[in-house]
C-alpha cells in the first residue's frame, strides 16, 4: 500500500498519429494519483485516443509513458481496466455468462454469486438471463460497469473509463459514482473522460486536451 | 494479485463453445451447401458411373473446403466486431495460445462433426470403403491445418470494409500444400502405394502451421485493435 | 545511404536528374534487345522461330518473381524498421508485379501452344507462376481494402513475407517435379547451357527489363507519395 503511493504516472513528450493523422505533439501530463483525472476535450481531439494509447491499444511515436514506476507491460495489462464507449460485450451470451466468462480471462474466480452481486447493486439482477442483443443500450452499459464492481477491481492500480455516463440513468451515475469514490479510497487511479459540467468528487484534476 | 490459469482456459472454452451452440446455423449452413454441391456434380457431370467415379473423391473434397471456407473466413469478424478481441488481448495468457485455443475448438466442435458427412457422401458417390477410411483420416488431419490459415486469412482482414471476398483469395494458395499431400496419399492408396510418406508430410505441414499461424494471427490482430 | 535516401523529399531531388536518363537506358535496351532477338539470333534446331518468345518470356517471369521478393524485403523494412517509405515502395511495386505476371502466363500459353500443344498444363511451374499471380492480386487487394487506406499497409506486408515462401518454390520446382517445363537452363552450377548468340540478346533484354521496372515503379512511387501529401493536406484543412 504505502509503496502504491508513490507510484505515479506521467507523460512525457508524447507524439501521436493515427494513420495519418497527428493526433498529439509533444504532450506532457501528470495524473494526480491517487485520485480522479477528468479528460476534457472538444470532439475529436483525441480523448478516447489518449485512453487506449496509455492501455498499450496505441503505439506512441515518441516520448515516455510511466505508467506506476515503469511497471512491465505484462504486469501492466493486468493492473488496469480499459471501460470502452461502446459495450464490448458478446451478442450470443447473456449479461451473466458474458461477466463470467470476462472474469474468467482476467484470471479472477467466477461464481454466480459474485456476479449476482454485482449486477444486483446496480439494479439490472432480473436482466441476467437476456442474451445482450436483446438489452437496450442503458442495461449494456450497466452490465459494462458492473466489470468494476468486483472485489478484484477494486485492487487494481487504475480504471480507464471512456464517458462512463453516456445512457446511464441517475440511480446508475449515484452508483458509479459511490463505486469510483470507493476505488479513489483505496488508492486507486480514475482516468475519465467526460463532457459533464458538474462534478461530485471531492479530490479530482481536469485535464484539458 | 492471483490469477488462475486454470479458470481463463475454462472461460475460453466455454465462451468458444456456447457461442458456436447459439450460432448453430452456420453449421446448418455449411451442410446445406455441401449437399448442394454434391447434388450439383453429378447433374453436370452427367449420371455415367465411369465418370462419376474419376471424380468422386475430388467431388467430395471440394464440397467440404467450399462449404467450409465461408465460415472460415468469420472466424474473429464477431468477435473483433463486439469487443472480445480487445479482451483476449487484455488475459494475461498470451494472445498466440488463446488463438490456438480457439481454433482448436473451431476445429473440434464445427469441422470435426462434419466427418461424419464423409462416408455418406461417399457412399452416395460408390467410394471404395478403404478410401473412405483414408479421406476420413486426411480430412480430420488436414483441416486443422486449414482451420489455422484461415486464421491467419481471417486475421489479416480485420477491419475490412464489408462485403469484400479477399479471404478466400488468400486461403487458396497457402492451403495448396494441404491439398498436395492430402490427394497424394489418395492417390497413393489407389495405385497400392504406402501413403505414409505423404501423409507424413501433411503432419509435417499441419505442425508448421500450428507454430506459424498463432504467431502471425496474433500479430496481425493486434494492428487490427489499434486501429 | 539508405537511411538517407529514405526521406521522401531527399528521394525526389536524388531521382530528378537521373530519371530521364534511366528512362533512356530502358528504351535503348529494349530496343536494341528486340531487334537482336527477331532479327539477328539464331532458330533453335527444335522449336524454330517459336523460341524468339523466350526473349520476352524470361525477363518477364524473372521480374515477376524478383518484384515480389522486392516487395517482401520492403515489407520486412516497413514492418521491423516502421518506416513509412519502405510501405509506398512495395505498394508502388505491387501493380507492376502483378502486370508481369499475368503477361509472363499469357506469353507462356502462346509459347506453350505450338510446342506442347497445348494452352495450359497444370505443371508445377505454371501453376506456382499463377499462385504468384494471385498473391499480387490478394496484396494489392488487401492493402486497398481497407476504409483508411493506410490501414492497409500492415496487413499486406504481412501477407506479403508470407507470400515470399512460394518464391523459392517457383524457382526450384523445375528440380523438384520434373515435368513437361524445361528445366532452368541459365543458372546452373555448371555455367550456362544456353547457346551464346542466344544469351546475348537475353542478357540485354533483362537490362531494358530492369532500368524499365526502375523507371515505372519511380513514377508510381511519384504518384504515391504525392496522393499522400494530397492526404495528409486533406486532414490538416478538415
Amino acid at each position: 500500500m504505502t509503496s502504491r503511493l508513490k507510484d505515479n504516472m506521467i507523460l512525457k513528450n508524447i507524439s501521436l498519429t493515427r494513420g495519418l493523422k497527428t493526433i498529439f505533439s509533444s504532450l506532457n501530463i501528470e495524473f494526480l494519483c491517487p485520485g480522479l483525472n477528468i479528460i476534457k476535450g472538444e470532439n475529436g481531439s483525441g480523448k478516447t485516443s489518449l485512453l487506449m494509447m496509455i492501455s498499450t491499444l496505441l503505439q506512441e511515436d515518441r516520448g515516455t509513458i510511466i505508467r506506476f514506476g515503469k511497471l512491465k507491460k505484462n504486469d501492466w495489462l493486468n493492473e488496469h481496466i480499459l471501460i470502452k464507449q461502446n459495450s464490448s460485450l458478446s451478442d450470443e451470451l447473456t449479461i451473466e455468462e458474458n461477466l463470467k466468462i470476462w472474469c474468467g480471462l482476467k484470471g479472477w474466480d467466477f461464481n454466480t454469486d459474485k456476479i449476482e452481486k454485482s449486477l444486483k447493486n446496480f439494479g439490472i439482477l432480473k436482466y441476467k438471463n437476456f442474451l445482450v442483443s436483446e438489452c437496450s443500450s442503458g442495461i449494456k452499459k450497466k452490465a459494462e460497469l458492473s466489470k468494476l464492481n468486483f472485489d478484484e477491481s477494486f485492487k487494481l492500480k487504475c480504471w480507464l473509463l471512456d464517458e462512463p455516463l453516456n445512457h446511464l440513468d441517475e440511480n446508475g451515475k449515484l452508483f458509479l459514482k459511490k463505486i469510483m469514490d470507493k476505488f479513489i479510497n483505496m488508492n486507486g487511479t480514475i482516468l475519465q473522460t467526460s463532457h459533464e459540467k458538474k462534478i461530485n468528487h471531492k479530490n479530482f484534476k481536469i485535464i484539458k486536451l | 494479485m492471483k490469477i488462475n490459469f486454470k479458470n481463463i482456459l475454462i472461460a475460453l472454452i466455454e465462451k468458444e463453445f456456447k457461442s458456436y451452440l447459439r450460432s448453430i446455423n452456420n453449421f446448418m449452413n455449411m451442410i446445406v451447401f455441401m449437399i448442394a454441391i454434391i447434388i450439383l456434380f453429378p447433374l453436370t457431370v452427367g449420371p455415367s458411373e465411369e465418370k462419376l467415379t474419376l471424380v468422386s473423391n475430388a467431388i467430395v473434397w471440394i464440397a467440404l473446403i467450399v462449404s467450409i471456407i465461408p465460415t472460415l473466413d468469420k472466424i474473429y469478424i464477431s468477435d473483433f466486431k463486439n469487443g472480445w478481441l480487445e479482451q483476449y488481448y487484455y488475459s494475461p495468457l498470451l494472445l498466440e495460445i488463446i488463438i490456438l485455443i480457439k481454433c482448436f475448438v473451431f476445429w473440434f466442435f464445427l469441422i470435426i462433426p462434419l466427418t461424419i458427412f464423409i462416408p455418406i457422401f461417399s457412399i452416395l458417390l460408390n467410394i471404395p470403403f478403404l478410401i473412405i477410411f483414408w479421406n476420413i483420416i486426411i480430412f480430420a488431419i488436414g483441416s486443422l491445418g486449414f482451420c489455422l490459415i484461415g486464421s491467419i486469412c481471417s486475421s489479416l482482414t480485420l477491419g475490412t470494409k464489408s462485403n469484400n471476398l479477399i479471404s478466400p483469395l488468400l486461403i487458396l494458395p497457402l492451403a495448396i500444400p494441404i491439398f498436395i499431400f492430402g490427394n497424394g496419399v489418395v492417390e497413393a492408396v489407389k495405385s497400392n502405394y504406402d501413403p505414409l510418406p505423404n501423409l507424413y508430410l501433411l503432419i509435417t505441414v499441419c505442425l508448421i502451421l500450428l507454430i506459424i499461424s498463432p504467431l502471425i494471427s496474433a500479430y496481425s490482430i493486434k494492428i487490427a485493435l489499434t486501429k | 545511404m539508405i537511411n538517407y535516401l529514405a526521406n521522401p523529399n531527399r528521394f525526389l531531388n536524388f531521382i530528378k536528374p537521373i530519371e530521364f536518363s534511366i528512362g533512356v537506358f530502358s528504351f535503348l535496351f529494349i530496343f536494341i534487345g528486340l531487334y537482336l532477338s527477331l532479327f539477328n539470333s539464331p532458330e533453335d534446331y527444335q522449336q524454330g522461330d517459336t523460341v524468339r518468345i523466350m526473349y520476352i518470356h524470361v525477363p518477364f517471369a524473372w521480374f515477376a518473381s524478383f518484384l515480389y521478393f522486392s516487395i517482401s524485403i520492403a515489407s520486412i523494412f516497413f514492418l521491423i524498421w516502421k518506416h513509412p517509405f519502405a510501405d509506398i515502395i512495395a505498394r508502388s511495386i505491387a501493380p507492376l508485379g502483378l502486370i508481369f505476371s499475368i503477361l509472363t502466363i499469357l506469353t507462356g500459353s502462346l509459347w506453350g501452344k505450338p510446342m506442347w500443344g497445348t494452352w495450359w498444363v497444370w505443371d508445377a511451374r505454371l501453376t506456382s507462376m499463377l499462385i504468384l499471380c494471385i498473391f499480387y492480386f490478394a496484396y494489392i487487394g488487401i492493402s486497398n481494402a481497407f476504409p483508411r487506406k493506410i490501414d492497409g499497409s500492415k496487413p499486406a506486408a504481412i501477407l506479403a513475407i508470407v507470400g515470399m515462401v512460394n518464391l523459392p518454390i517457383i524457382k526450384f520446382s523445375v528440380d523438384w517435379w520434373n515435368t513437361l517445363h524445361q528445366p532452368a537452363s541459365i543458372i546452373r552450377f555448371d555455367g550456362p547451357s544456353i547457346n551464346q548468340e542466344m544469351l546475348l540478346p537475353l542478357v540485354i533484354m533483362l537490362l531494358g527489363f530492369l532500368f524499365m521496372s526502375i523507371f515505372i515503379i519511380l513514377i508510381n512511387i511519384k504518384t504515391n507519395l504525392i496522393y499522400k501529401k494530397y492526404q495528409s493536406e486533406i486532414l490538416k484543412l478538415g
